[in-house]
């Protein structure tokens, strides 16, 4: 019992000198700011071609951006070994693959200028119901830009082509 | 008698304790030298530690806008070419200080939602120099730099220069054709969200290494104003 009363002081005693050995807490200097922003894609494009008007045995050949954004464009026909065709237009160039190029992108709402296509060895000939086709298909892909803001085509990302 | 020797004794032992721990913990005061003419008076300067974002020479408030004049008014953006985006970040404290930026970049659908299918390494930018980047604590969607000096009070330095999207996001996914001349090509990234955010923090050069590794979490070497990662 008597024992007992020199438990509290010494109790509090022990507890204050292990108190006092706790060390100081430390804070740094820090500072933080922040910001951000956002740009939306529009990247869907579609693409035109006008009904093909012909004179002289030639097809006169315009394809209209009616998409958004802007784009490059290749066309060519095909029509019988019998035929040959010929090629000519402002604007557009052989690439050597069966494809004509139109060397400028369309803009939005823009078009082509004519790509001229001349059937040759038409029959003198021709007996009633005769008939031959020449198809004529295009195709489209989205302007893209290098490093040093040029712009190009991929034309190995087209995947359906259009047949009039 | 002798139980109320040994419980006074006690209790002196108690009271000596208690005065010691309050002695401990009064700090030494201290006293700032300061001089005082007639003529005029000097203030001392207090530590102060700010930083501040800029995006073309234009100061961005916390939590502000950026990308809003990226694409020149009566353009649309163009894939695959690098627009001049500037972002600075200064010390607009007093004391030096070690700066790090974190640039964030993901995709969002058109309602705003993060796409975590998209590929946030479509989205580009140029660093300037004197940024390291610290691979172990980045990924694709946040990349972590810190900048290998102290920047002093009023200095700036140059963050990003160019921004822009790879073409990649033209891979073409889809074309429909109706039939009467029209073709729509579709894209999986068509109507996404490009995103980026830029988060700039600075710690104090005093202890710098303990600092850094308390605030950011980064062990780093500190070799004068030098920083480097270990």
């Amino acid at each position: 019992m008597k024992k007992s009363k020199w438990i509290l002081p010494a109790l509090l005693a022990a507890s204050l000198v292990i108190a006092a050995s706790i060390p100081s807490a430390m804070a740094y200097f820090t500072t933080y700011t922040e910001a951000s922003g956002v740009l939306p894609l529009d990247l869907g494009n579609e693409t035109t071609i006008e009904e093909p008007t012909v004179t002289d045995w030639t097809k006169h050949v315009v394809v209209t951006n009616t998409g958004d954004a802007d784009v490059f464009i290749r066309a060519r026909a095909f029509a019988a070994s019998a035929y040959k065709l010929t090629y000519s237009g402002t604007g557009w160039s052989d690439g050597g693959d069966g494809y004509w190029y139109y060397a400028d992108p369309i803009a939005p709402a823009g078009e082509t200028q004519e790509l001229l296509i001349a059937i040759g060895d038409i029959p003198t000939e021709v007996a009633e119901g005769d008939e031959f086709n020449v198809a004529v298909v295009y195709e489209s892909v989205p302007v893209r830009y290098d490093e040093n803001g040029a712009a190009f085509a991929d034309w190995t990302q087209t995947v359906h082509t259009v047949q009039d | 008698m002798k139980t109320k020797k040994y419980t006074l004794l006690a209790m002196i032992l108690a009271g000596a304790a208690a005065l010691l721990l309050l002695a401990g913990s009064v700090g030494s005061a201290m006293a700032a030298l300061t001089y005082y003419s007639e003529i005029y008076e000097s203030p001392l300067a207090m530590q102060e530690i700010g930083i501040q974002l800029y995006e073309n020479n234009t100061a961005v408030d916390v939590g502000g806008t950026l990308l809003a004049n990226l694409v020149p008014e009566g353009e649309t953006f163009a894939i695959g070419k690098k627009y001049d985006e500037n972002i600075d970040v200064g010390n607009s404290g007093v004391i030096d200080q070690f700066i790090r930026v974190v640039i964030y970049r993901y995709w969002t659908d058109g309602n705003g939602q993060k796409n975590v299918n998209l590929d946030p390494s479509l989205i580009k930018y140029e660093m300037e120099d004197g940024w390291i980047h610290d691979a172990a604590q980045s990924t694709p969607e946040r990349e972590v730099y810190y900048y290998n000096t102290a920047v002093g009070g009023g200095g700036v330095v140059d963050v990003i220069s160019k921004l822009s999207c790879d073409n990649a996001v033209l891979d073409t996914v889809s074309q429909t054709n109706d039939g009467k001349g029209t073709i729509t090509t579709h894209y999986l990234y068509d109507g996404k969200v490009m995103a980026l955010k830029v988060e700039a923090s600075g710690v104090q050069t005093h202890n710098a290494e303990d600092a850094i590794l308390s605030a950011w979490g980064a062990n780093v070497t500190v070799t004068g104003n030098s920083l480097s990662l270990q």
